[in-house]
């Protein structure tokens, strides 16, 4: 790999590793925030609507599982619109002193990344305590893909909106979209929040926690959405750090 | 305190005096505001400078002129609203405030910007060697940046410009913050670099160094009024593009010659 | 120059700074009219009945949970940032001749003036949002500042002890979310655990007044419990801080 995006990823990897409130924030809030609600919810059964199928799930399990794509969404958003903060004065010169556009990029995704994986692993530990998906793997990638994606628009909100701005935005849209807009318990979901950045993500994560089957389209439809947004954060990341 | 030795080993093709290796022409800039009822702010009507290889340069004016934007816009990672801007061959850009990453080592600082560059571990090595020694920081190498006093910091900040050898560098209040010793060995540096036909545009308050340049630049109401500092201490100056007389400029150097003999104050000047 | 002066110059220093941010100042009028919104069609595709236990429509609900939280939010993250970024110069102005209690007092004015200001807003959003008419609008205000008030002192905390803009964010962003996720009774948790939330009350009061046209006095002294813990916990991080010098 090229050797300006391997040392970048490297020194990303090093300050991550520096920031050990950080860490411990990262693996101690999944466990807080699933770990309460499945304590918490009613031991009761609930009806879902899931791939357009009417099941019954356990309340505990439904908590553990949707909580899950929550927790990731947020944290990812918050990681992503700060990790772009924090560097975007010194990036100028990286930029100066020779890294391209696509190295910069390619080494903040990186590194972002990375934090995803932490941030979905410690998620995805704390939820199959509480329960067991019908198929953990594809389970596990759904739900890095919801990472991913509020990830990079933790990254692209944090240019355009700055610090402040971009707190509000990832205080809301995660909770919105993923809370309010794609879950299952609904009944009247509206046709346009299919066009929400994690619908297809929070598809193929309730499929794969509840039923046998894997949506080939609902993971195709994520992995397009990932991508449309990483290219949009890619663009917005030129303009930021661009020099003559 | 010695300087380590470089030998001839130059990187980039400064070679000759009488090259430019950047030039401004009519630079105008404008920070303009989103808000209705907030004014925008002028800061550059037709800024033209040029910085020759083996020069140094020196941009003055008072707190607030526009110096750092000008520096932003001839080092690129500032747009301008008008005008032209040339650049022959590398640069190196030393910021105001300390652009770094606060969580890596001073090492690590050099292994990245020096990867950025694309130099050889060897040359990174070497650059590393000959920095921290010139500039007496060698025992906080294994230090993170946000562990440094303000001086340190700063010191990191200049090698970061200085280390891959650039043919142009474009320093800003480079010496905030710099004790003495470091402050002549800065000053050495520079006549080093100059003797290597490196051009050199630095942004200093230290109106006692004009010496020390080869051309002084001010920077006043968005222009530049540029004046050669002769060996007679007379009052060498050209017209800008302008025509505007440089009286200005004859004033404060008249007013700063009575005060020659004072010693000078590394990085004791209020920063812009 | 008296204690009242002083602790004036503060507060109009404080307000200052925070008004000269023009987005904060957009996101005061415009996210708690969009939250409301939102949160109204969002939870309007639930069922009434169910896991939820709710007087009201679900959509009211909604309504009263994106005005709750959209109170609750913007003040905390104002009180979370004006910690962050004023540390430093409140230990300098403490050198300079202030006392901690005027700091302190003014930190807590701003935050107030804040939620009362976004209160108001939300109030005024929900009585146009909502398609009954707001019966007690005072009792409704009341609620909102509260919730401001509340998650204002708890910005404030949690800047003193993470004064670091990502991970205090996280922490008060997390806190704030699933604080209303109970709040909003969206998954039927228990009120003897949910009592616990520092939203819970402030949106009971809300609920009350805007369905029944009352005030919920049973939930008066709990919030009031709320914001009176978080005012001595605020007061003594925020003290803590200024002794140590200001530094994480």
């Amino acid at each position: 790999m090229n050797r300006r995006v391997t040392t970048a990823v490297q020194m990303g990897v090093r300050e991550f590793r520096r920031t050990p409130v950080l860490l411990a924030l990262l693996v101690f809030l999944p466990a807080y925030i699933i770990g309460t609600f499945v304590l918490l919810v009613p031991d009761v059964d609930v009806p879902a609507t899931i791939d357009g199928t009417r099941l019954t799930v356990p309340m505990t399990d439904f908590a553990a599982a949707f909580m899950t794509p929550v927790t990731v969404a947020i944290l990812s958003g918050i990681v992503g619109l700060f990790l772009v903060q924090t560097s975007q004065a010194a990036d100028d010169r990286l930029r100066l002193a020779g890294y391209t556009a696509t190295d910069l990029v390619v080494s903040r995704v990186g590194t972002l990344g990375l934090g995803i994986v932490v941030v979905t692993m410690a998620s995805v530990v704390v939820a199959v305590f509480a329960f067991t998906p019908e198929s953990t793997v594809p389970f596990v990638a759904a739900t890095l893909l919801v990472g991913l994606t509020y990830g990079i628009l933790g990254v692209v909100v944090g240019i355009v909106l700055g610090r402040l701005g971009g707190v509000y935005v990832m205080l809301f849209s995660p909770m919105v979209d993923v809370l309010l807009f794609q879950n299952p318990l609904a009944t009247d979901a509206p046709e346009w929040t299919t066009l929400l950045p994690s619908h297809y993500a929070t598809n193929a994560l309730f499929d794969a926690a509840f039923t046998s089957s894997i949506d080939v389209w609902d993971f195709g439809g994520a992995v397009a959405y990932t991508v449309g947004l990483l290219v949009i954060g890619v663009l917005v990341f030129y303009q930021a750090t661009d020099v003559e | 305190m010695d300087i380590a030795s470089k030998g001839n080993d130059v990187r980039g093709t400064a070679n000759s005096s009488g090259d430019t290796v950047v030039s401004a022409n009519s630079v105008e800039k404008t920070y303009d505001s989103v808000l209705p009822f907030t004014r925008s702010v002028e800061v550059l009507d037709g800024a033209t400078l040029h910085v020759e290889r083996g020069q140094v340069v020196g941009i003055m004016g008072e707190n607030g002129s526009g110096k750092s934007t000008l520096m932003g816009i001839l080092a690129g990672v500032l747009d301008h609203d008008a005008g032209e801007v040339e650049r022959a061959g590398s640069i190196g850009w030393c910021p105001q405030e300390p652009r770094l990453y606060d969580r890596l080592t001073v090492d690590e600082t050099f292994e990245l910007f020096g990867t950025a560059y694309g130099m050889s571990d060897d040359e990174i090595v070497d650059a590393r060697a000959w920095l921290t020694d010139v500039l007496d920081f060698e025992r906080f190498r294994d230090r993170q940046i946000r562990h440094l006093s303000g001086g340190n910091r700063q010191k990191v900040n200049l090698s970061v410009a200085l280390m891959h050898e650039p043919d142009l560098l474009l320093l800003d209040e480079p010496y905030t913050g710099f004790d003495w010793e470091t402050f002549l060995a800065f000053w050495d540096l520079t006549e080093e670099l100059r003797a290597r036909g490196v051009g050199v545009a630095i942004i200093s308050h230290i109106i006692n160094e004009r010496d020390r340049f080869d051309v002084v630049y001010e920077l006043h109401e968005g222009h530049l009024h540029r004046q050669e500092i002769g060996d007679d201490d007379g009052l060498s100056s050209e017209p800008t593009d302008d025509d505007v007389a440089c009286e200005r400029t004859a004033s404060f150097i008249d007013e700063a010659g009575a005060g020659s003999g004072q010693r000078a104050t590394a990085g004791q000047e209020e920063s812009e | 120059m008296s204690t009242v002066h002083r602790t004036l110059a503060g507060i109009q220093a404080s307000t200052r700074s925070f008004v000269r941010e023009p987005f904060t100042v957009v996101l005061l009028v415009v996210l708690p009219a969009l939250s409301i919104q939102i949160y109204g069609v969002g939870m309007g595709q639930f069922p009434d009945v169910g896991i939820f236990a709710v007087s009201g429509s679900v959509a009211t609900v909604g309504r009263i949970t994106g005005a709750v939280f959209a109170t609750g939010a913007l003040a905390g993250v104002l009180g979370l940032f004006q910690m962050i970024s004023a540390r430093h110069a409140d230990r300098r102005l403490t050198i300079c001749g202030f006392r901690g209690v005027e700091l302190v007092t003014a930190r807590f004015a701003t935050v107030a003036i804040a939620s009362a200001v976004v209160g108001m807003v939300a109030t005024l959003s929900l009585i146009v949002l909502v398609d009954d008419p707001i019966r007690a609008p005072i009792a409704t205000f009341s609620g909102l500042a509260i919730a401001g008030a509340t998650y204002g002192l708890l910005g404030i905390v949690v800047g003193s002890v993470l004064p670091r803009e990502l991970e205090g964010s996280l922490l008060l962003v997390i806190l704030a979310d699933v604080d209303n996720v109970f709040a909003s009774g969206l998954f039927g948790i228990e009120d003897s655990v949910t009592q616990f939330a520092p939203l819970a009350h402030p949106h009971a009061i809300v609920t009350e007044a805007v369905v029944e046209g009352a005030l919920a006095t049973e939930h008066l002294a709990p919030a009031l419990g709320h914001l009176s813990l978080f005012s001595l916990l605020s007061v003594a991080a925020y003290t803590y801080q200024l002794e140590s010098g200001g530094d994480a």
